[in-house]
């Protein structure tokens, strides 16, 4: 039997209001709509506090919009669910779980542990860590960490995987890594992926759609498809206009931006 | 030149392992010097305290004075044994000079009253003639000490969970614990002997309160002060409320609510001692409250060295209890 994956989101008015420290609201996001096929790869940009770790917060089910809805595959997101994983910007790895034990973390909560066992193992060395089952979080590297943060939501068979500047904090070698990994994966399991990133180079070369968000409040300021079908390369020849057209628009964003918020 | 600086090089290290084998030996026969020491100041210098002596400080000096010579030989042979053992000898030797300056204070130059300060015979020699007595409490008193401590544990990990997790828990409970929590438990000694049919019972339950409070208060401190992020990540792994207390919450205020049992451990001993003491007729707190009755007070002495193995011993339980489950701190937090 042929597992049945989708994954297709859609958003339809998402509205997200804080109250902040002195009682006042304030606009996150607003006026979010679009939707998203089954199996995209899709890169959301823009500057610091326009509301992208909000928004995958809110597809993860941690926080509500406050008004509209999130559907996946048509229903509506209400909670956690392990169908969308959300892998942060730390690893928040659990320090007393070694990380065979963090990756199983989500089999085991699920009850499913017993029955999946060796996708456990399988994972682990799909990211390179066959050898380190039983060190614990504080004696690996950084991107260490955070490939057993990857993979632990990855055993898991989410139909959304969520990256929250999963990458930020990795030095460019591993980074770049990561990027291949995740593609791999990606492909292989026909998983949708939303990325948040800011860096620009990144999304163009991982994704096939990149939204990019204006901020205070966060708005869709422009959707940019890719050729599903084009060679992923790091230098092929629109990549670079396609980067300064990003980067174009990122610095128009934060310019109209007169509280003058920093990248 | 080159080959000659290497030379004085190595010389040096070899003189520097030669005279560290040196100290080494003579770390290592100092307590056999010391307790030899001690045993001619016992049998030579007359006694000025009017006591009878017993012979058994002699004769603990005697098998020590043997033990110690074997012990010296096998250092010798076995280095790994020996080198642990070199380390541990001058605190051996201070040990043995301790029991020889307390004899010459009290047995031999009687500096200090009697009945109150006893030399070491008068004290060692309890062990033979009391010896029967003394275990029998002992084994009572870490009955009473254990029923309480895991009773009083149990409860304290119960109650702080739920205070720690649930808000309305909080809110209710969460006051008394503030209120009533700091009384020591020793106060409650009157209501609690009337309260429970047997002085036992009361004692168990006076216990349990000690180690109940810090239990508590560790467990709850430990569960609000979680990352947040810890439980964002289980909820999006599928991990449910269940999962999230046990699994999650628990284990990250581990390293609290040992602290919490380390100082329900200190209450306990307290509590125990003064529950003796008072109202059971039986145990170690009993013992030395009888003795002191008697104005027997090597008898005292001696209960006191059995706490201290006693408790002692405990701890360490507790501590080896404490790296198997906290084994994942090894390397981060250093007690
Ligand atoms: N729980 C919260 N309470 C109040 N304000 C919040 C909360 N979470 C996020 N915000 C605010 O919402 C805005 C968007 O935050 P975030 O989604 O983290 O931005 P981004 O990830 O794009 O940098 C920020 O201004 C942030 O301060
Ligand atoms: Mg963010």
């Amino acid at each position: 039997m042929v597992d049945e994956r989708k994954g297709a989101l859609s958003f339809r008015n998402i509205h997200k209001e804080f109250i902040d420290n002195d009682g006042n609201k304030f606009v996150a996001l607003d006026d979010f709509s679009m939707d998203i096929q089954p199996g995209s790869f899709v890169s959301l940009i823009g500057p610091s506090g326009c509301g992208k770790s909000t928004l995958l917060r809110m597809i993860a089910g941690l926080d509500t919009p406050t008004s509209g809805e999130i559907l996946l595959d048509n229903d509506k997101i209400e909670g956690t669910n392990h169908e969308r994983g959300l892998v942060f910007q730390q690893a928040n790895l659990f320090p007393w779980l070694n990380v065979r034990e963090n990756v199983a973390t989500g089999l085991i909560a699920r009850k499913v542990y017993k029955e999946n066992k060796d996708e456990v193992d399988k994972y682990i060395k799909l990211v390179g860590l066959s050898g380190f089952e039983k060190s614990y979080p504080h004696q690996l590297s950084g991107g260490m960490a955070q490939r057993v943060s990857l993979v632990r939501v990855l055993v898991n068979k989410p139909k959304v995987l969520l990256l929250d500047e999963p990458l930020g904090a990795l030095d460019a070698f591993t980074r770049m890594n990561m990027q291949e990994e995740i593609l791999k994966i990606w492909k292989e399991q026909k998983v949708t992926v939303i990325l948040v990133t800011h860096d620009v180079d990144e999304a163009v070369y991982m994704s096939d759609t990149i939204v990019i968000l204006s901020s205070r409040p966060g708005r869709i300021q422009e959707v940019i498809k890719l050729r599903q079908d084009r060679t992923r390369s790091r230098n092929y020849p629109d990549f670079v206009d396609l980067r300064t057209r990003i980067l174009e628009k990122l610095n128009f964003a934060s310019t109209e931006d007169t509280t003058g918020y920093v990248i | 030149m080159a080959s000659n600086n290497r030379e004085t090089i190595s010389d040096i290290k070899i003189n520097k392992t030669n005279k560290a084998k040196t100290t080494g030996i003579i770390k290592g026969i100092l307590p056999a010097v010391i307790i030899f020491f001690a045993i001619a100041e016992h049998l030579l210098i007359p006694n000025k305290q009017v006591v009878s002596t017993t012979g058994v400080y002699n004769k603990v000096l005697m098998a020590s004075l043997i033990l110690s010579i074997a012990v010296f030989i096998i250092s010798l042979i076995n280095k790994k044994f020996g080198k642990a053992y070199f380390y541990k000898a001058p605190f051996i030797a201070a040990v043995f000079l301790f029991l020889a300056i307390w004899d010459v204070v009290t047995l031999k130059l009687s500096l200090l009253p009697l009945p109150f300060f006893p030399g070491p015979d008068k004290v060692l020699h309890v062990f033979v003639s009391d010896g029967a007595i003394l275990l029998k409490c002992a084994l009572y008193s870490v009955r009473l000490l254990l029923c309480g401590y895991l009773l009083g544990a149990s409860f304290g990990l119960f109650t702080g969970t739920l205070i720690g997790w649930n808000q309305r828990a909080d809110y209710w409970i969460g006051p008394l614990l503030r209120i009533i929590g700091p009384i020591p438990a020793t106060a409650w000694i009157p209501i609690a002997l009337v309260a429970f049919p047997t002085s036992f019972l009361a004692s168990i339950f006076l216990i349990a309160l000690a180690v109940w409070f810090p239990v508590t208060v560790m467990t709850s401190t430990g569960i609000h002060n979680v990352q947040n992020s810890y439980f964002e990540v289980a909820k999006t792994l599928g991990g449910n409320q269940k999962f999230l207390v046990f699994k999650v919450a628990i284990p990250a205020a581990m390293p609290s609510i040992f602290i919490g049992l380390f100082m329900g451990m200190g209450t306990s001993f307290a509590t125990l001692i003064a529950a003796e003491m008072l109202g059971v007729k039986a145990g170690l707190g009993w013992y030395i409250n009888w003795s002191q009755g008697w104005a027997e007070y090597n008898k005292v002495y001696a209960c006191l060295i059995v706490l201290a193995l006693m408790f002692s011993g405990l701890i360490k339980l507790l501590f080896f209890v404490k790296d198997k489950l906290l084994g994942w701190q090894k390397g981060l937090i250093k007690w």
